[in-house]
């Protein structure tokens, strides 16, 4: 007797049953074979065939190839025995077993989810340091205070305003509203004595600042107020990267000297790793002086101190700022004069910049989270509907349907899982990238790491996802219907629901696609025209350098004005040089100081105030920048010290103060060190200081005529050369030392260079905006093609038949491009409703470009259009060959 | 074009249900009688009996016992249930139906 036992053993157990049905049933099956043999045996067909043809009936084709089409593994049935764990285990298992089993279907699913994770990652982590980590102690108290004109208020908030000392000593005394009042001040000083000589970056601060910021040095000590006053004996605090750097973590570093400027400084301490306090210079500092003002740099109306308040505990914030500016008047009073305060939250000050841009690419990357949360629950759909059968024999066997629906979630849930670590990883790698992309628009000195919690944020975000994801294609594979696709023979269900759900999200994804793709070509678009703005310059051939001579050496003004103007005179002998001058500050470089003027013959207004940008220019300047002169004539050798005090001012000037007048000849105070009255002898071009911005009014004075104020500045040469600018660097500089050994030399640019990096910080968002697009048609086009493909597929028979009944090939592209036609659309019409209203977000980073703009939008529908109806290529293909006999064959 | 086998997948059930409807079977008598009553046309095979035994039993509509008669092994027997009895009754309703229809359409050229 063959051992029946045997035989139905080996078919059951792939189905992992219960043991006992595994026994019940086997107990049927064995007794039906039995007597099945015992018939065939009776009717006299020897035992051999009679064996092979019972147990053919075991293996009936289609019915096995159910069992087979089985996981080997399968979730024990109608067992309650198992505890939670054992179930997890085997969820996950078997989840495992399935995704080995289907590469092709996991890879696309954990990649895309990989993509859009670890962007939401980069984005996250990026607004949890800009804008959630606390960057000081209470800093909701802490508020900075500019001293402003009293038009100021009419314009755009303007983060450059500062404070003058004899101002800044009067809201000291104001206690009642404040617990203490600091100031800052930047610059650097020249290092010598220690190698080459170098230029370093420095801090002047009073002796409140670093503990009012909560920063207490690891070494050594801060500043007393005793060490503020220029008089007394110098003092400097180390960086902890200078510290590093030029003495090696040297504990012993205490009572030795830094000479700077000179000048010998006691270093009394150094600052901890995590110092921030780099307002003004934006970058790494290197030492720290105390503020130390000159009866120069003390006058008022010289604005260059950053002050900072912390308001008392006991007052609350709003009423503080209230107060201020009820005391405006008396300080005013004070010194006789008409200004206005402005109050700018400390956290405000640091995030401005920063907060658009961040809040806009979170919006941006949370859109492509979507399309590939989209993409994927696309394919867990069509998944699911493959797996129907599979999964209706499992319920026919016996399986509950909220085990089923647990398992299905195990698997979204390990997939949303194994691509968010895929996108965490790929992060990983990218973290510097990313801090570098948007080094400009963070507050200084602040990077962007990962860190818990962005990881517990990645993680929830992967849950989420996965149980929404994965409970819909569970939930409608496991339904009541289940039972009825059974009896639907091989072909794979087209459930209208499940259908239609998945043509709503690709037509999803191409609409949120079109407005990424929208977003960078504005930007594009505003870039490009940013970059073909009139300049009011020539920036071609031009070499710039900065240098701050020192004012030990040069405080002689005529000692200052002698030395460069001899600079200026070897570099214009060089040869191919055909210009050369100095200036207070570079076009584009946003550095130029703003004050206010007089015009002769003009009552003082105080509602509305003459202001201007200062600028103080030497040698052949204009020449050498290409600046365009209007009217009357450029300073030359006779405008010197001590002969008529003469001006230039710009068209923008002249068009705001003088209206149709003509400004030649008429007199204008220029402030800063003089009060008499100078002749504008000039109407020049305007040159811009911002790219995007209209050009500052602006008013020139020969240096030579201002020689109180040249000690306090650094400033500019422009150089222009015939030929590569780049290559004249090492000789102007040649030249400089030739005159002074010991000038130190900083900021060697091409002009082109420096108008790149005035723009580079809105490069930053046009390359993510573009590379989030990219990734957005990319998962879209995917998106698209799977669900044409799924289209086809299910068609088959539809269009074997039409085909067997005559249909061309033409008329199969036909039906399957209307199909593709009609989301394509639809996604396309959607994503230009969106787009219309999101986009209006993008108005602070876009340059002479309406969100509306209508030929972007165009080209942008064009391109999605486009690479859509490619990813229907290869589906289209395939249905327009179908061979009708094999398609109805089949059935 | 449809097949032999579509036609019986589709009329699996109402057979099944009309074979227990009076009397309770077992599995390997339901499928000897199929087979002999249509005269070999119909065959269902271990493979595909069972699975349609269990599910309509999960339906509700046939219950199954495990009977020990005298001297036999224990046997699981199948019956309709009153569920199933009324599922037969307008299963066979529909048949009945569909092929007079069909007949009365083909009776013009095939009479």
């Amino acid at each position: 007797m063959p051992d029946w036992r045997a035989e139905i053993a080996r078919v059951l157990a792939p189905l992992h049953l219960d043991p006992a049905r595994e026994a019940a049933v086997a107990t049927e099956l064995e007794q039906h074979l039995q007597e099945h043999f015992a018939d065939l045996l009776a009717q006299g067909i020897p035992e051999v065939s009679a064996r092979s043809t019972v147990i053919s009936g075991l293996e009936d084709a289609e019915f096995l190839r159910e069992l087979r089409s089985l996981p080997k593994e399968t979730a024990p049935i109608n067992s309650t025995q198992t505890s939670f764990w054992d179930e997890l285990r085997l969820n996950l298992r078997f989840a495992l077993r399935l995704l080995r089993k289907n590469p092709g279907f996991a890879a696309v699913a954990i990649l895309t989810l990989a993509i859009g994770f670890g962007a939401n990652t980069a984005v996250f982590s990026l607004v949890e340091t800009v804008l959630l980590r606390p960057l000081y102690p209470e800093i909701q108290r802490l508020l900075v205070l500019q001293d402003v004109p009293l038009s100021a208020h009419r314009q755009k908030l303007d983060m450059t305003y500062k404070m003058s000392y004899p101002i800044y000593l009067s809201w000291k005394e104001q206690k009642d509203i404040f617990e203490s009042v600091a100031a800052m001040a930047g610059e650097g000083p020249s290092l010598t004595g220690m190698g080459e000589p170098e230029r370093l970056q420095a801090a002047f601060v009073s002796s409140n600042l670093l503990p009012m910021l909560g920063i207490q040095p690891i070494l050594g000590r801060g500043f007393r107020v005793d060490e503020e006053p220029y008089t007394s004996a110098p003092v400097v605090l180390l960086s902890n990267a200078f510290w590093r750097s030029h003495f090696n973590s040297d504990r012993g570093v205490i009572g030795r000297k830094l000479t700077l400027n000179d000048q010998p400084f006691t270093i009394i301490g150094v600052l901890p790793e995590n110092a921030q306090f780099s307002f003004l210079t934006g970058v790494h500092l290197d030492i720290v002086e105390p503020l130390r003002e000159t009866p120069d740099s003390a006058m008022l109306g010289f604005n260059h101190l950053f002050v900072l308040a912390k308001v008392r505990g006991d007052v609350n914030v709003a009423g503080a700022i209230r107060a201020i500016q009820s005391r405006v008047q008396t300080v005013n009073k004070q010194f006789g004069r008409d200004r206005d305060i402005q109050i700018i939250p400390l956290e405000t000050y640091l995030t401005s910049e920063a907060r658009p841009l961040v809040l806009i690419l979170f919006g941006a990357v949370a859109v492509v989270l979507l399309i590939t949360c989209a993409n994927t629950a696309n394919l867990l759909l069509a998944r699911g509907a493959a797996r129907e059968k599979e999964i209706a024999i499992r319920v026919a066997l016996g399986a509950r349907r909220g085990r089923l629906v647990c398992q299905l979630l195990t698997e979204t849930l390990l997939i949303a899982l194994l691509g968010a670590a895929l996108g965490l990883l790929g992060m990983w790698g990218t973290e510097a990238l990313v801090s570098k992309l948007l080094a400009q628009r963070l507050p200084p000195g602040v990077t962007v790491h990962f860190d818990v919690t962005v990881l517990v944020f990645t993680i929830s975000l992967a849950v989420i996802v996965g149980i929404g994801f994965g409970i819909l294609p569970g939930l409608l594979s496991s339904g009541k219907n289940v039972r009825e696709k059974l009896n639907q023979g091989g072909r794979l269900s087209s459930a209208p629901v499940s259908h239609r759900l998945r043509g709503i999200l690709v037509a999803a994804e191409i609409a949120f696609c079109l407005t990424l793709l929208a977003g960078a070509g504005l930007l594009l678009r505003s870039f490009v025209r940013l970059m073909h703005v009139d300049r009011g310059f020539d920036a071609d051939h031009v070499l710039t350098l900065r240098i701050w001579p020192s004012p030990t050496r040069y405080a002689d003004p005529n000692k200052y004005i002698a030395y460069i103007n001899e600079i200026i005179n070897r570099t214009q002998a060089l040869p191919g040089v055909k210009a050369a001058g100095w200036a207070t500050c570079l076009p584009v470089s946003g550095r130029c100081i703003t004050g206010d003027f007089e015009i002769q013959g003009r009552p003082v207004d105080p509602q509305n105030r003459i202001m201007g940008a200062k600028q103080l220019v030497g040698g052949n300047y204009f020449h050498a920048m290409r600046v365009r002169l209007l009217r009357g004539r450029f300073f030359d050798e006779h405008d010197k010290t001590g002969s008529p005090p003469v001006t230039i001012i710009d068209q923008a000037f002249a068009r705001q103060y003088f209206g149709n007048e003509d400004p030649l000849g008429k007199h204008i105070n220029f402030g800063w060190g003089g009060d008499a009255w100078t002749t504008i002898v000039g109407v020049a071009g305007d040159v811009k200081e911002s790219l995007a911005l209209p050009a500052n009014p602006t008013v020139y004075a020969p240096l030579s005529q201002r020689p109180e104020v040249i000690g306090n500045v650094a400033f500019s040469l422009a150089v222009r050369t015939a030929y590569d600018p780049g290559e004249a660097a090492s000789e102007v500089q040649n030249v400089i030392h030739q005159v002074d050994s010991t000038q130190i030399i900083e900021a060697v640019h091409t002009m082109n260079d420096v108008v790149d990096s005035s723009v580079s910080d809105r490069r930053a968002p046009l390359w993510l905006f573009g590379g989030f697009g990219a990734i957005a048609l990319f998962l879209a086009a995917i998106g698209v093609y799977g669900v044409l493909s799924f289209y086809v597929m299910q068609r088959r028979e539809e269009i074997g038949t039409r085909m067997a009944l005559g249909a061309q090939r033409a008329d199969i592209l036909r039906l399957i491009l209307a199909h593709a036609g009609k989301l394509i659309a639809s996604g396309v019409a959607a994503g230009l409703f969106i787009t219309l209203f999101s986009l209006r977000v993008l108005n602070s980073l876009l340059y002479g470009t309406k969100p509306t703009d209508v030929p972007t939008l165009l080209a942008v529908c064009a391109i999605l259009a486009s690479v859509a109806l490619l990813a229907c290529g290869i589906p289209v293909f395939r249905a327009t060959h179908v061979e009708p006999q094999v398609v109805l064959r089949s059935e | 074009m449809t097949t032999l086998s579509e036609l019986k997948k589709g009329s699996a059930e109402l057979l099944l249900l009309s074979l227990v409807e009076m009397r309770a079977r077992h599995g390997y008598e339901i499928s000897k009688l199929i087979e002999q009553r249509s005269a070999g046309e119909l065959r269902f095979n271990a493979a595909s009996l069972y699975p349609l035994l269990y599910r309509l039993e999960q339906r509700g509509w046939i219950e199954g016992r495990w009977v020990e008669k005298a001297g036999q092994r224990r046997r699981r027997y199948y019956r309709a249930t009153r569920a199933g009895k009324k599922m037969l009754r307008q299963q066979l309703g529909v048949w009945n139906t569909f092929v007079s229809a069909i007949n009365q359409v083909l009776g013009g050229n095939y009479a």
